[in-house]
């Protein structure tokens, strides 16, 4: 099930980045660098399931998702993971679990990885400007329950809908 | 010239809304969270908010039912612009009067949209 989350929260990450333009490509193994990267970091709880992702990007991936460019770098970090998180939720949502996530933090640092006393599902992707970095880390209890198919009846609604209540 | 309130705790979100919309005319005051959100109200009336669900201090949802628990707000038209798109919350929105829901990311040019509409 971790597995199957990982995947879920990777699709997201590829096709949230692709709607600021950069196009990723999972690779297996993540280049040794020492480049400061900034991170974003959220967690989520919902029934039978607690966790927590990182997202990892250096200055020039994270400038090239950035509509302001090189402004307001850090903050556009969180934002990018807060993205990443909803998505992430909705697809949850659409498999019959439903999370809250709370506010994400920035940080700057090298080589930033997750710590958990369990095994962190760690994707890595790469684009023209460097590096994507993702780790996800839950805590499923024996009661969690997730489908593996989508359930229309609770599908959320998608990324750049706009809907009128008129 | 119409003022739209930004509701939003990432400043890089309400920087891309406030230049979208100052493009094409509108005056933008900024707003951090729920409770900054209704002090500018408070100090200064607007003809439309555009806010975030997840916030510190106060969510976009409690602050829109505030909002729209003050009779004089009645009218005031709310778009809701967000990453989530959970049915629960956006029926939660409508019912608190909420006129527009849109998952993040945004098309500029239907945001902007949604607000020459909907701005009174």
């Amino acid at each position: 099930m971790n597995d199957h989350i990982a995947d879920l929260a990777a699709t997201a990450c590829v096709s949230l980045f692709a709607s600021y333009g950069t196009t990723l490509a999972p690779v297996s193994v993540a280049t040794p660098d020492a480049t400061p990267s900034y991170c974003g970091v959220i967690g989520y709880l919902g029934d039978g399931i607690r966790g927590r992702f990182l997202l990892t990007a250096s200055l020039p991936v994270v400038e090239a998702t950035n509509p302001m460019g090189a402004e307001q770098v850090r903050d556009w970090v969180g934002e990018l993971t807060n993205q990443l998180a909803g998505r992430l939720k909705n697809q949850l949502l659409k498999r019959g679990v439903d999370i809250s996530i709370t506010t994400p933090i920035t940080l700057r640092g090298e080589r930033i990885s997750l710590e958990s006393p369990r095994t962190p599902q760690g994707r890595v992707f790469t684009c023209d400007q460097g590096e994507v970095h993702m780790w996800i880390d839950n805590e499923l209890s024996p009661e969690f329950v997730m489908t593996t198919f989508v359930t229309a009846e609770d599908a959320s609604l998608d990324e750049g809908v706009s809907l009128m209540f008129l | 010239m119409k003022r739209i309130l930004v509701v939003d705790d990432a400043p890089s979100v309400r920087q891309q809304v406030a230049i979208a919309l100052t493009q094409k005319g509108y005056q933008v005051v900024e707003a951090g969270d729920g409770l900054e959100a209704l002090q500018r109200l408070a100090a200064s009336p607007v003809n439309l908010i555009i806010c975030d669900v997840n916030m510190p201090r106060m969510n976009g949802l409690e602050m829109i039912e505030r909002v729209k628990a003050d009779p004089r707000n009645g009218g005031l038209p709310i778009i809701m612009l967000t990453s989530e798109g959970q049915p629960a919350l956006i029926e939660r929105a409508k019912k608190a009067g909420a006129k527009c829901w849109i998952v993040k990311p945004f098309n500029a040019t239907l945001l902007v949209a949604a607000v020459d509409k909907l701005a009174v």
